[in-house]
């Protein structure tokens, strides 16, 4: 039996890695549930809850992470394209999805400036319509760079601790 | 004890500042560029633990920074680190710039190259961060000047 997959999406504005979304996403499609099916969200919440724990406070915010999800992969396979999750490489040899590595926004800080924006070469922020900074792209994000923080007067970004690339090396015999 | 600097060989800030940018011009893709960064990162000494003083830490920027500056023959002696590796290549260019120049020189140093070289869109003077950095390194050379005057002053009035 092979192993399910791993992915990880952002529920809220946090990180969290999913067990088996592609799997749920592809069982769904073939029972051929709609994106604008009323009981998707359960349908949604009840599938990953058998591989991953979702507290009940953030119901709300996996059914909207997790319908996002549906809709585009759905949307891609009715247009006779398969859905293919994102290729973002490897870092030192190690799939990119594996690194926990990008910034999170505490939204009550950020100003909306977008000076994270301006300085990123990666594209991995965008603004909201309520003039809110949002991460899009978490992978995209260069693993070891922090350098979004700099402009940030509010200190709204977190970025993971450079030992934890450290440890990650350590424990994987890298160095 | 370090070596003397060769005057003679020492390139002018902007020559520097042209061989940096030619450095990163070399490399197309911002990942290379980024490579390129963390290597001088990499390359540059660890701040010895007794020297990461709040008094050496600069203020104003989000990632912890430190620069630790002494002064042979009138010429800055500089050492820098960070906690942060993009920030930490960055001060490596900058130890790059300053190093074996005398305060007056140093308060010409900007950070206008980085603009040049093609990695972020936002201007370096419009980056807090950075003009926290180069305001700490003015405020080292300009602390020196100062001093260097009041010395002169002294060695006048002494009988």
């Amino acid at each position: 039996m092979s192993p399910l997959s791993y992915r990880t999406l952002f529920i809220g504005t946090a990180p969290a890695g999913l067990i088996g979304l592609d799997e749920l996403l592809r069982e769904l499609y073939q029972a051929g549930v709609t994106p604008d099916a009323t009981d998707l969200d359960d349908k949604l919440i009840a599938g990953i809850k058998r591989n991953n724990f979702v507290p009940r406070s953030a119901h709300k915010d996996y059914a909207l992470a997790l319908r996002s999800e549906f809709t585009t992969y759905h949307n891609a396979l009715k247009q006779g394209k398969t859905p293919q999750p994102r290729n973002y490489g490897t870092w030192e040899g190690h799939p990119r999805e594996h690194i926990p590595w990008f910034p999170a926004i505490a939204e009550e800080l950020c100003n909306g400036c977008g000076a994270c924006i301006e300085v990123c070469p990666k594209n991995v922020f965008k603004k909201t319509a309520d003039n809110k900074v949002i991460v899009v792209d978490p992978f995209d994000c260069i693993v070891g760079c922090c350098f979004c923080k700099s402009p940030c007067l509010p200190k709204a970004i977190m970025m993971p601790d450079r030992t934890m690339l450290d440890n990650y090396r350590h424990q994987q015999g890298m160095r | 004890m370090a070596a003397k600097t060769d005057l003679s060989s020492m390139l002018s800030i902007s020559a520097q500042e042209k061989q940096i940018i030619q450095e990163f011009e070399q490399l197309e893709s911002v990942d290379e560029k980024y490579l390129h960064l963390f290597k001088i990162a990499d390359a540059l000494p660890e701040l010895e633990a007794g020297l990461k003083t709040e008094e050496n830490q600069v203020k104003g920027c989000q990632s912890t920074v430190w620069f630790f500056a002494t002064f042979q023959d009138g010429r800055m002696r500089l050492q820098a680190d960070s906690d942060s590796m993009v920030i930490k290549a960055i001060s490596a260019l900058i130890v790059r710039l300053v190093e074996g120049r005398p305060p007056a020189e140093v308060l010409n140093v900007n950070l206008n190259f980085l603009d040049e070289m093609s990695i972020w869109k936002l201007a370096s003077r419009q980056n807090p961060g950075l003009a926290a950095i180069i305001g700490h390194l003015h405020a080292i050379a300009r602390a020196k000047l100062d001093d260097c005057s009041i010395t002169e002053l002294d060695a006048h009035v002494t009988p």
